[in-house]
């Protein structure tokens, strides 16, 4: 993960937040600084692909990712916890 | 400058924020193939002899290929069945499922760093039985029938 990366998504998972085509910027760096809270937008890595979610639940090291738009979303309901060091960065900032 | 051109430079790249299709349709065959094949790779490669070194070394880059291709293949098709088709209830279903997945990755990264037939067959032997449980889970018979490979062994299909 770099310090910071723009991102296009691809879907409606996060709407009404996050719309399909936006632009978001992550910060590789805000999880050197501090834990992951519930709330926040993350981007991590499962299946060889880059998602987007709100993390919904922690459980220590590992967490609990929920799309907004929870009627079109895969997410841990599907795929289950995801562990920290999946984790890729914090969305910062919608461009 | 604005803040909008500056990121302008930054390198773009995709995250998706949408749901697999889905379409529902998973099967243990090509997993088990890929166990098969891996097996196979692997008895070439300790049947290869060495009396023309280029023509050994040319055969065990082309079979190691092969194997790392399919070791590639299996751990995708196990992940699908593990992540996409099984979900909480049958992994309460069969509390041996996780482990039995865990098991398979691991046979399968020996097979894969070695030539090592056992953790091929042992490999070939897990993902037979998580087949047997995927069938189970669909509420139909399964059957393990000679695969009618060169590797021997048995295949699981629907009874």
């Amino acid at each position: 993960m770099t310090i910071l990366s723009k991102y296009k998504i691809s879907g409606h998972s996060m709407e009404p937040a996050i719309k399909d085509k936006d632009y978001v910027l992550v910060s590789g760096l805000t999880y050197l600084f501090r834990k992951p809270q519930v709330g926040d937008v993350v981007l991590f890595r499962i299946k060889k692909e880059t998602y987007i979610k709100r993390i919904e639940r922690i459980n220590g090291e590992k967490f609990f990712v929920l799309g907004d738009n929870s009627n079109d979303s895969l997410d841990s309901r599907d795929f289950g916890w995801i562990p920290k060091n999946k984790i890729l960065g914090k969305v910062i900032l919608k461009i | 400058m604005k803040l909008k051109q500056l990121l302008f430079f930054l390198k773009e790249r995709v995250a998706y924020a949408h749901c697999d299709i889905p379409c529902g349709i998973y099967d243990p065959h090509a997993s088990q193939v890929a166990a098969h094949t891996i097996l196979r790779m692997t008895q070439l490669i300790s049947e290869i002899k060495r009396e023309n070194e280029t023509k050994a070394e040319h055969d065990i880059a082309r079979t190691t290929f092969v194997k790392e291709e399919h070791s590639d293949l299996l751990e995708e098709e196990l992940d699908t069945l593990a992540h996409d088709y099984f979900k909480q209830e049958q992994y309460e279903q069969f509390p041996n499922l996780k482990e039995l997945f865990e098991k398979t990755l691991k046979a399968g990264a020996k097979a894969r760093q070695n030539i090592d037939i056992e953790a091929a067959k042992e490999t070939l032997e897990n993902t037979m039985q998580i087949a047997e449980i995927f069938f189970k889970s669909k509420g139909v018979e399964s059957i393990r029938v000679p695969s009618l490979f060169p590797t021997g062994g048995e295949i699981v299909v629907q009874k």
